[in-house]
């Protein structure tokens, strides 16, 4: 039996130990934001904060998450207020949209470790594959991020 | 049961909407339905067939988009299109996925869409629809206002209509569209085109939109396929023949079926058409979790039948379109202007090269997915596809029923890409499910997607030109081969050139080929943006200046078949004109190892013009600093989008410049994941894609494809600005 908690919410599991996160946010508690890309770690679609620090979920299993805490997209603000959700919807980041809960994610971590990153800072940092390459969106949205966070800080 | 299109539904529920069905040119519809009824189940009972504008009660519009996105913003500029006729509040906008209406045609037995167009292929959405949703906009307008005529007592002429309000002139009232919607449901709706807006006139057309998902997308709401799920349904996964056109020679899943969760395994059936799959051999795995599903299809233990294509490797193919390209047999000719022979012996200079792209990968972020529902009589069909049709007639023939009875519900899709047109994946579920008689969920990995695409098709394209005394182009033959390329005979720089010969080499391979991101005009752009380079630098004239000399005093052409009527010198150069001037091309001066690049081509109706800046002062490494694109795309719908595309539709032809390469040996994919195939992330990509969107009065065309075909020549020219290096080969290898 292992015990974590998914966006505040006590979790306690004992079976499918095995079973990588990703498959247990999506299919088991049904949040649908976290998304499957590779399942190998390398694309970041998958992206989730494991205490705070951004994590490929599709290549951590359960059995690794005994008394941490997890948060998805949909516990990154209860409304979307997040100043990463608010600076993405702002230069209007997506195409087909599918890796940017990762990508904001991604985001939200750099952000909080280094209020003001740099363009070398994000390209360092921000190493999510979108297959729609909206990168310099992305890297206008992770400035953006930046003011509006200092800004509300 | 089909209801009379022309009787209206009277429902006195006190929250009703107007509910508008819309078929251009003249059959129209429109019935008031109850908000709390307004659902799709609703909708269907009553064969309310087409509805894509819903105005409620508190003046809140709901627009059903008849085409899905997958990244081109068809969610939004279609809307955008019916909400400016309509003049709506853009602000009281939501927009919804309308659900898919097919209609048989009598004559070939075939089926299409009884309304608006559903596809998305070909950058043709915004132009298939251009007409037909502006129509939907103004004929609901009309309704709005003889119901307004009726509740003031006035003539129709003296009302106005503004974001979503009517005004009367003489009395100066005013009424929301909310307010007169279930007057106006009851309305006979014009049985004529109604007369649409001027340029002028516009609100909403021409302001930058935000993605109509927005909200959605940044708090992580279901909206793809992927996360659909319907009751009752299995979790499936596939072990599918690795080889091309290979079969299961034997199978045990002893060991498969004691995993907690399977339920049991079956074969799908290969089949082809030619050389190309219609469907891999695969054993599903069906279980009551997709976890469970997964690892066991890990214990399968499969023989595959490697089929007879299991020699083949890129390399080898490389070298078999070499050897076409550079024989002596004639391809077939798709045009002979003027006479090559004579251009090349009266030339001052003659070059001769090739070039060479690779397989491309479609990597759709989201993998391929498909719930299917396989009844007797009907179906039901859960699917992110860019051609909802085809999937309802792929579904049909296997289920035995007709495209009429399959429900076909679209979603957003993770990236399509020209993937996601065709129908192996929908026809696949279709068969698992009607085998089982019972609903499935069939999902697919990243190694699935990969191993199992419809490649863009590798092609060698061999290209002797020649200039004139007067460093100006004369003389051009291009011969290609590949599976299955198209010449594109009619892009420039045909028609500029006295003489202009263009042969083709069909070759049949196992490789399975598709339709790719404007398919060929990368692979076309690539060899002939990069010759007209090449001439260029060699005859001692900078490229711009070039290619103005090719294209002075041209005008417009016959564009027969795909793609447009016409294809326009002068809009064609505007587009290069401005990018030089964007860039300050003629007082451009960088250090050594840093260069700028031209390349510009004309797709499916649009013209785009690129400049690359690289900096590759430590080759082999290099940067994309920065680009200047400049479109001509008619009428800019949406720039917010338009530019979207130009950033993210160039980064992506530099992806396939850069890295992309569908690697095949054994007559089997070597690339199947991220670990395998690099992809252009945020430390490779350029800071800042600058854009122009050319004004003119033309129709809007299509901003999908456009900015990726110049891409990788505009890159391989300014390498070669910045270091000597010519590139002729992708993916770019450069040199310390």
């Amino acid at each position: 039996m292992i015990k974590f908690t998914l966006n505040g919410k006590q979790q306690k599991i004992a079976q499918d130990l095995d079973m990588p996160l990703l498959w247990f946010i999506r299919e088991n508690a049904g949040l649908k934001g976290t998304k499957f890309g590779c399942g190998i770690g390398q694309c970041g679609a998958c992206s989730v904060h494991i205490n705070g620090q951004v994590s490929r979920s599709c290549s951590i299993p359960l059995s690794a998450l005994d008394g941490l805490s997890i948060t998805t997209i949909e516990g990154l603000s209860g409304d979307g207020e997040h100043p990463v959700q608010q600076a993405w919807k702002a230069i209007d980041v997506p195409q087909c949209g599918y890796c940017q809960s990762g990508q904001m994610m991604a985001a939200a971590s750099l952000l909080a470790d280094n209020p003001a990153p740099t363009d070398e800072d994000i390209d360092q940092n921000m190493t999510n594959i979108c297959r729609c390459m909206t990168y310099v969106r992305i890297r206008k949205a992770v400035h953006k991020a930046a003011k509006l966070g200092k800004n509300v800080g | 049961m089909t209801l009379n299109r022309r009787d209206f539904l009277k429902v006195s529920a006190s929250n009703t909407a107007l509910v508008l069905a819309v078929s251009v040119p003249t059959s129209l519809s429109a019935k008031a339905v109850s908000q709390s009824t307004n659902t799709a189940a609703t909708r269907s009972k009553y064969n309310t067939w087409d509805i894509y504008l819903t105005i409620f009660p508190d003046n809140k519009i709901e627009i059903a988009s008849p085409v899905q996105d997958m990244g081109q913003h068809m969610k939004t500029a279609g809307p955008m299109l019916l909400a400016e006729e309509l003049d709506a509040d853009w602000n009281l906008v939501s927009c919804t996925a309308a659900a898919t209406h097919l209609k048989a045609n009598p004559k070939d037995n075939s089926v299409d869409y009884a309304h608006a167009s559903m596809n998305t292929g070909g950058s043709h959405a915004l132009r298939d629809n251009w007409d037909y949703l502006r129509q939907a906009g103004g004929t609901a307008k009309h309704m709005l206002k003889q119901a307004a005529a009726q509740v003031w007592k006035c003539e129709i002429d003296d009302i106005d209509c503004k974001k979503s309000f009517l005004f009367n002139n003489n009395s100066h009232q005013k009424l929301s569209y909310g307010e007169v919607a279930k007057i106006a449901s009851g309305m006979k709706a014009p049985q004529t085109l109604v007369a649409l807006k001027e340029r002028s006139e516009y609100s909403i057309i021409g302001t930058d939109a935000t993605t109509v998902d927005i909200e959605d997308i940044i708090q992580g709401k279901p909206l793809f396929g992927i996360d659909m799920k319907l009751p009752g349904q299995v979790e499936v996964v596939v072990a599918r023949c690795p080889y091309f056109l290979g079969d299961i020679k034997s199978y045990d899943d002893t060991e498969a079926l004691k995993v907690n969760g399977v339920l049991s395994t079956l074969v799908v059936k290969p089949s082809m058409s030619g050389t190309q799959k219609k469907q891999s051999a695969g054993v599903a795995v069906i279980a009551t979790s997709l976890w469970s599903a997964l690892k066991a299809r890990k214990l399968l233990n499969i023989e595959w039948e490697k089929g007879k294509w299991s020699n083949e490797s890129d390399t080898q193919l490389e070298q078999r379109y070499q050897d076409l390209c550079w024989g002596e047999k004639e391809g077939k000719v798709q045009r002979n202007d003027g006479d090559i022979q004579q251009g090349f012996q009266s030339a001052k200079q003659t070059l001769e090269q090739e070039y060479i792209t690779p397989f491309l990968h479609h990597a759709c972020m989201e993998p391929m997915n498909c719930i299917a529902d396989i009844k007797a009589d009907k179906a039901t069909i859960i699917v992110g596809h860019q051609a909802p049709s085809y999937a309802a007639k792929a579904v049909a023939e296997i289920a035995g029923i007709s495209p009429l009875n399959v429900d076909v519900q679209s979603h957003r899709m993770g990236g399509g890409f020209g993937r996601k047109w065709t129908q192996d994946f929908v026809s696949e579920a279709a068969i698992i499910s009607k085998q089982l008689g019972t609903a499935v969920k069939v999902t697919w990995t990243r190694e699935d997607e990969m191993e199992q695409d419809y490649f863009g098709p590798m092609q060698v394209t061999k290209i002797k030109a020649a200039v004139d005394h007067n460093n100006k182009l004369s003389t051009w033959h291009y011969r290609h081969a590949s599976k299955r390329g198209a010449a594109y005979e009619r892009c420039f720089p045909a028609n500029l050139i006295e003489n202009y010969r263009v042969e083709v080499f069909n070759e049949d391979c196992g490789t399975p080929v598709g339709a790719w991101r404007g398919p060929g005009h990368l692979q076309y752009t690539f060899a002939t943006e990069s010759m007209i380079d090449e001439l260029a630098f060699s005859s001692k004239t900078d490229p711009f200046k070039f290619r103005e000399k090719l294209f002075q005093g041209k005008k417009s052409f016959p564009y027969q078949q795909y793609g447009g009527e016409t294809i326009d010198a002068e809009r064609m150069f505007d587009c290069y004109k401005k990018v030089a001037e964007m860039s300050d091309w003629a007082n451009y001066s960088a250090p050594k190892g840093v260069g700028l690049g031209m390349a510009g081509h004309f797709t499916f109706g649009s013209y785009a013009a690129f400049v690359v800046e690289v900096d590759a002062r430590k080759a082999p490494n290099y940067r994309v600093t920065k680009c200047w694109g400049a479109i001509d795309c008619g009428l800019a719908v949406n720039p917010n989008h338009i530019r979207n595309q130009m950033e993210g539709g160039f980064i992506d032809g530099l992806n396939a410049a850069m890295f992309n390469r569908a690697q095949i040996k054994d007559g089997r994919i070597v690339t199947s994941n991220f670990d395998r195939l690099p992809m252009l992330r945020m430390a490779q990509s350029p800071y800042d894609v600058e854009v122009a969107i050319m004004e003119n009065h033309f129709s809007p065309t299509g901003v999908g494809e456009p900015p990726t075909a110049p891409a990788a020549a505009a890159l391989a020219n300014a390498l070669f600005a910045a270091t000597g290096q010519r590139i002729r080969k992708l993916p770019i290898k450069l040199e310390a």
